[in-house]
């Protein structure tokens, strides 16, 4: 996923809409619990756009204004990727950390 | 605060296809300040990425002759409407103001040419042909219509006969009757006669006499070339030694003072560029000098390493240029004025040019950089080595600064992609900051410097504290430390 400054905000969508469909101020709510970070409307709706643009998202029917979004399994696919290489690296970082 | 005001910031598209679920999402919420610059920031964004989007292209309701059309068929018919309508206007104002002289017809006969030029452009036939054949006839209906009506003097024949030499090899060329040699010779002969006949009318067969040799010398390369496969170095130096000779010999017919000596040398410079291509002293294999250096480059692809000994090998060609260029430049400079050392004007500006070619060369990842800074050291170097060396100085510390102010400017926009704005705001900020002080200390009066420096380095301060606060990555960069 090459976002360019829009690949943390990305990452915090993909992952808040991991465990199923929200819309764009749950998933604001969502990010600042669980990563106790703030996404700022503009932020989250450019990140929005261009993970729905890539295919990594989709709109999910609804007659609420508030649009939901789920992951596809595309982008399922590449949080999984994505994630799994941080797990990778944060286990390789913590080993290091231990062997010191 | 509510900030649904803010959605008309964005563009119409992305408002038609986002618009009402991020209306809901901000009516859910007060928005802080940051929010406002956060909103501000993503409209700029959907501005610059329309694409992102994502609606659908807007159905044309244009005639289906002009949506079928491609561009440039439509710029013609817009250039055309937009004749007629200055035909229109411009001969309104005219029968207006003085309706005994019509000169709205010039304007008209010089835009219809800019017209004509376009329509064979547009409307290929034969290759340029048919720009050429539209070209000739409506700048020559003009120029007859204006001789016929300012005492049929006959002079338009000239131009008529000229231009119609021209197009007489350029149609034949055309429709595939000669080849580009044949068209060359039949330009030459029948340009030659024309000469002559003007010469004769004129009564000074002089330029006939000067001019028609040389069209010789090139058909007779020409030939040379084409029908006997000559080698075009020999060919070069042949028509160099000639021509240098005709040059001479028209130059002793007149007497002093001796020009000859000028286009020689100029010449002389671009044959021995040719004999070093000649001569294979640039060599394109992995041999050569260029190759060696091509050396630090093997982890690359094979296809960069070929660009990059290309480069390499241009450089040489430059650098030889260069050498005989600024010895052919002394020897003129000693020949002439002595006293005054005009050519390192010439050979400094050169040397910088050799130095930003040698820097777009050895940069590869940022061939513009490197040629802005090799460039500008070698500009400087040799604008300073000038105000030494000429008695109204010193001046060259002002091009200086302001060279330097714009190379800190092109690095920081091309080295720091991810914080762009802060860096290129931190760097210039701070070499416009020593320059204003060198400014002050090498002029009358002052000091001054500390309200212009304290003003752009409070701006500073203010730009990095916002960037601290908003910027996600710089926030992450903070927690780093």
């Amino acid at each position: 996923m090459d976002l360019g400054r829009f690949a943390e905000p990305a990452l915090l969508i993909l992952i808040s809409l991991a465990d199923g469909p929200k819309h764009g101020y749950a998933i604001m709510e969502d990010a600042r619990e669980v990563a106790n970070q703030k996404i700022g409307p503009g932020t989250l709706y450019a990140a929005l756009a261009r993970l729905e643009q890539r295919g990594l998202i989709e709109p999910v029917p609804s007659e609420d204004r508030r649009q939901p979004y789920r992951l596809t399994p595309s982008g399922a696919a590449a949080l999984h990727d994505h994630l799994s290489t941080m797990r990778s690296l944060v286990t390789t970082g913590l080993d290091r950390l231990g062997a010191q | 605060m509510n900030a649904t005001w803010m959605l008309n910031l964005y563009p119409q598209d992305w408002r038609m296809r986002y618009g009402d679920e991020f209306g809901a999402m901000l009516e859910q919420q007060d928005a802080s300040f940051a929010d406002l610059l956060d909103i501000a920031f993503g409209a700029v964004d959907a501005h610059l990425r329309p694409e992102l989007s994502g609606a659908a292209p807007v159905r044309s309701t244009a005639p289906a002759f002009w949506r079928a059309s491609a561009f440039w068929q439509r710029l013609l018919v817009v250039h055309a409407g937009l004749y007629v309508l200055g035909c229109i206007v411009l001969l309104l104002i005219n029968l207006a103001t003085t309706p005994t002289n019509l000169w709205f017809l010039y304007p008209l006969w010089g835009w219809g040419i800019a017209l004509a030029v376009q329509s064979g452009l547009t409307f290929r036939w034969k290759g340029l042909f048919g720009a050429d054949l539209a070209t000739y006839l409506m700048l020559n209906v003009g120029l007859v219509a204006i001789d016929l009506t300012h005492g049929a003097a006959g002079w338009s024949i000239w131009p008529v006969a000229s231009l119609g030499i021209l197009l007489l090899a350029h149609g034949l060329l055309a429709f595939g009757n000669i080849n580009l040699f044949q068209a060359h010779a039949l330009l030459t002969a029948l340009a030659g006669i024309e000469l002559i006949v003007v010469g004769i009318v004129a009564g000074d067969l002089g330029i006939p006499l000067r001019t028609i040799p040389f069209a010789l010398l090139l058909v007779g390369a020409h030939y040379l070339l084409r029908y006997r496969r000559a080698n075009l170095f020999r060919v070069h130096l042949v028509a160099f030694v000639a021509g240098g000779a005709l040059l001479a010999l028209e130059n002793l017919a007149d007497g002093p003072p001796w020009w000859f000596v000028y286009p020689v040398v100029a010449w002389s410079v671009l044959v021995a560029a040719h004999a070093v291509v000649h001569a294979r002293l640039v060599r394109f294999d992995d041999d050569s000098a260029s190759g060696q250096v091509m050396a630090s480059f093997t982890a690359r692809s094979r296809t960069v390493q070929v660009s990059q000994q290309r480069h390499i090998q241009g450089l040489f060609v430059h650098a030889f240029l260069f050498g005989v260029g600024v010895i052919d430049l002394a020897v003129l400079n000693l020949l002439t004025t002595p006293r005054l050392p005009w050519m390192l004007w010439p050979a400094g500006a050169w040397a910088a040019l050799l130095a930003a070619h040698a820097g777009f060369v050895f940069l590869p990842r940022h061939r513009l950089l490197g040629a802005d800074l090799a460039g500008g050291v070698a500009g400087s170097l040799a604008l300073l080595l000038i105000d030494a060396t000429t008695p109204s100085g010193p001046w060259a510390i002002w091009p200086i600064m302001g060279w330097a102010l714009l190379f800190t400017l092109h690095a920081a926009l091309a080295l720091a992609p991810r914080f762009r704005l802060l860096a290129t705001h931190f760097t210039v900020g701070l070499v416009l900051s020593v320059e204003l002080v060198i400014v002050d200390l090498i002029t009358p009066g002052g000091p001054w410097f500390f309200w212009p420096v304290l003003g752009l380095n409070l701006l500073l301060v203010l730009h990095l504290a916002l960037t601290a606060i908003f910027n996600t990555h710089a926030r992450r960069w903070l927690r780093a430390f």
